[in-house]
């Protein structure tokens, strides 16, 4: 057993790694900066019993989002008996930061609360996911936003109907349905965190300046769409807010721009994450950090032209 | 159609194609047989505009190519019909019914499930559907069952009849055999042969008739260590 606990340590810290090379020095060391400052906020901001355990409350939610989306589930079936060891130590592994920001807060309670929900998840009975005949073809996403079909796949509709229903609902309350639209923001930036086959990108496109304004603008008219109704409803209930609604609203575009210019910025077909993946972090973090705000505005535009040049090769013979 | 002169590529300084000189006229089945690394995936490769040659001049259609490769990947959480239906686009004219009436695929099913034949027949209804005037089909036979073998048998000389342009590859040379115009033999990424319909008669035992000779004598010296 302690073999194994041993053995999964070394693999995540080998991916890390792997991550960080890839990342090269300057981003390395930018990012750190970053993830520094947004550990300090938090760290500052868990001052009151209630923000620990709000604090614990998302850490919470998130770890069964990654329990329910595993993709080494065959691997795990073999490993039998040893699973529940081989998930809680992953899961320990991914909590032991909170879990060491709220012990620094002197959260115990939340600290040791977090320390069940890992013990807890690890125990959900995993299954691999297969597809039922006659699946749902979700004909209200157009035949182009192929990712947003398979992320509202990976994510489930209903909870993510339920969010939606919650938002407009919630209206009434301040600060709840904005709340609300930056969890929606990022599920859909969520959407684009897998690669497409090389293929796919010709499949309707010469060039990768019109792949990418493609991607961005069909992108953000269908954000537009999902979120505008949240937010005009909110804006009837909160008039006063307006400039904060304009201002979120802008901020909430921005981040989807950002995640997929940052995407393309990384892409490696056939790979299913990449560093990609901590930008995407970091400007859905931005929001709760004013100084972090205009960062991924600012890699937007350094990280367009990257998108065009690394998509450039797969377009070679357009040339 | 494509025209190749003197092309050169290297992966990591090491020769893959050398000097490889090869005109396709439009229309025709081109097969390209080679032993495993000659050189046939890159040589498609280049063609479809994936990979920039080191030197010389290629004149082809790469923007206006469908490329089969040898293992199709496909987004993960989509459904076959979702992922033909992102392919057609606007245009009406290609019929995923119809069409799946020959390839009987569970369209309405995750492409994960898909064993690997499965896939590679959506990639090929995908081909299909792409309508594109060169068609590039790097093992297409593989991992396909006998009655898909013989059902793209079929569909090649229908393509070959809308003028299409089609170059496959292939390490089984009968498959080539029964469905190409000409064969080009790769070794060494550079064509040690071009061969005419007249000329497949027999071609098998000329390509390899040496095979067994060099190999037995090591093969027995294997098996005696063992």
């Amino acid at each position: 057993m302690h073999s194994l606990v041993a053995y999964i340590k070394e693999i995540r810290l080998k991916q890390v790694s792997r991550e960080i090379a890839s990342l090269g020095l300057i981003y390395t060391l930018l990012i750190s900066l970053v993830l520094f400052f947004i550990i300090k906020a938090i760290a500052v901001s868990l001052s009151t019993l209630n923000a620990q355990l709000i604090f614990c409350l998302i850490w919470s939610a998130f770890l069964p989002t990654i329990h329910f989306s595993r993709n080494d589930v065959r691997f795990l079936q073999i490993t039998k008996g040893k699973a529940f060891v081989y998930l809680l130590t992953d899961y320990f592994l991914l909590s032991i930061i909170p879990i060491g920001i709220l012990i620094y807060c002197k959260g115990l309670l939340a600290a040791l609360l977090l320390l069940l929900v890992v013990i807890i998840v690890a125990l959900i009975p995993f299954k691999k996911r297969v597809a039922k005949q006659g699946l749902s073809e979700l004909k209200i996403i157009p035949s182009y936003l192929i990712e947003w079909k398979s992320g509202i796949r990976k994510n489930n509709k209903f909870f993510l109907f339920g969010l939606y229903t919650v938002g407009i609902f919630a209206s009434y309350f301040p600060f709840f349905s904005l709340f609300i639209c930056w969890l929606v923001t990022g599920i859909i930036c969520g959407f684009y965190q897998s690669f497409e086959p090389r293929n796919q990108l010709r499949f309707h496109h010469q060039n990768p300046v019109s792949y990418l304004k493609f991607k961005l603008s069909n992108a953000v008219i269908n954000y537009f769409k999902i979120v505008l109704p949240i937010l005009l409803i909110y804006s009837l209930f909160h008039p006063e807010q307006w400039i904060i609604i304009i201002s979120a609203l802008f901020l909430f575009i921005c981040i989807l721009v950002f995640t997929i210019i940052a995407k393309y910025a990384y892409y490696t077909p056939g790979e299913t994450s990449g560093p990609h993946q901590v930008y995407f972090a970091i400007g859905l973090l931005s929001l709760f950090i004013p100084f972090m705000v205009p960062i991924p505005i600012v890699l937007t535009f350094t990280h367009y032209r990257k998108a065009i040049k690394r998509l450039a090769p797969y377009f070679y013979g357009s040339n | 159609m494509v025209q190749i002169e003197n092309l050169e590529f290297a992966y990591n300084k090491i020769p893959v194609i050398k000097n490889l000189s090869l005109n396709i006229n439009k229309g025709i089945v081109l097969g390209l047989a080679g032993l495993n690394g000659a050189g046939k995936t890159t040589l498609l490769e280049i063609i479809a505009g994936y990979l920039k040659p080191s030197s010389g001049n290629i004149v082809t259609q790469a923007m206006n190519c469908a490329y089969l490769e040898t293992q199709p990947f496909f987004y993960s959480n989509i459904t076959g019909n979702e992922y033909l239906t992102f392919i057609i686009g606007e245009k009406q004219s290609f019929n995923i019914q119809k069409w799946n009436d020959i390839f009987h695929l569970p369209l309405n099913e995750l492409i994960e499930n898909y064993s690997s034949g499965m896939k590679k027949k959506l990639a090929i209804m995908g081909i299909m559907a792409l309508d594109r005037d060169l068609i590039l089909l790097d093992e297409p036979f593989n991992a396909l069952d006998l009655e898909s073998v013989e059902v793209v048998k079929l569909l090649l000389p229908n393509l070959k009849k809308q003028g299409k342009t089609i170059i496959i590859t292939s390490h089984i040379l009968s498959t080539l055999t029964d469905t190409c115009d000409s064969i080009c033999y790769l070794e060494n990424g550079n064509i040690k042969g071009n061969y005419s319909k007249q000329q497949f008669p027999g071609l098998t035992e000329e390509l390899l008739s040496d095979t067994s000779n060099r190999f037995q004598t090591k093969i027995d010296d294997a098996f005696n260590d063992n």
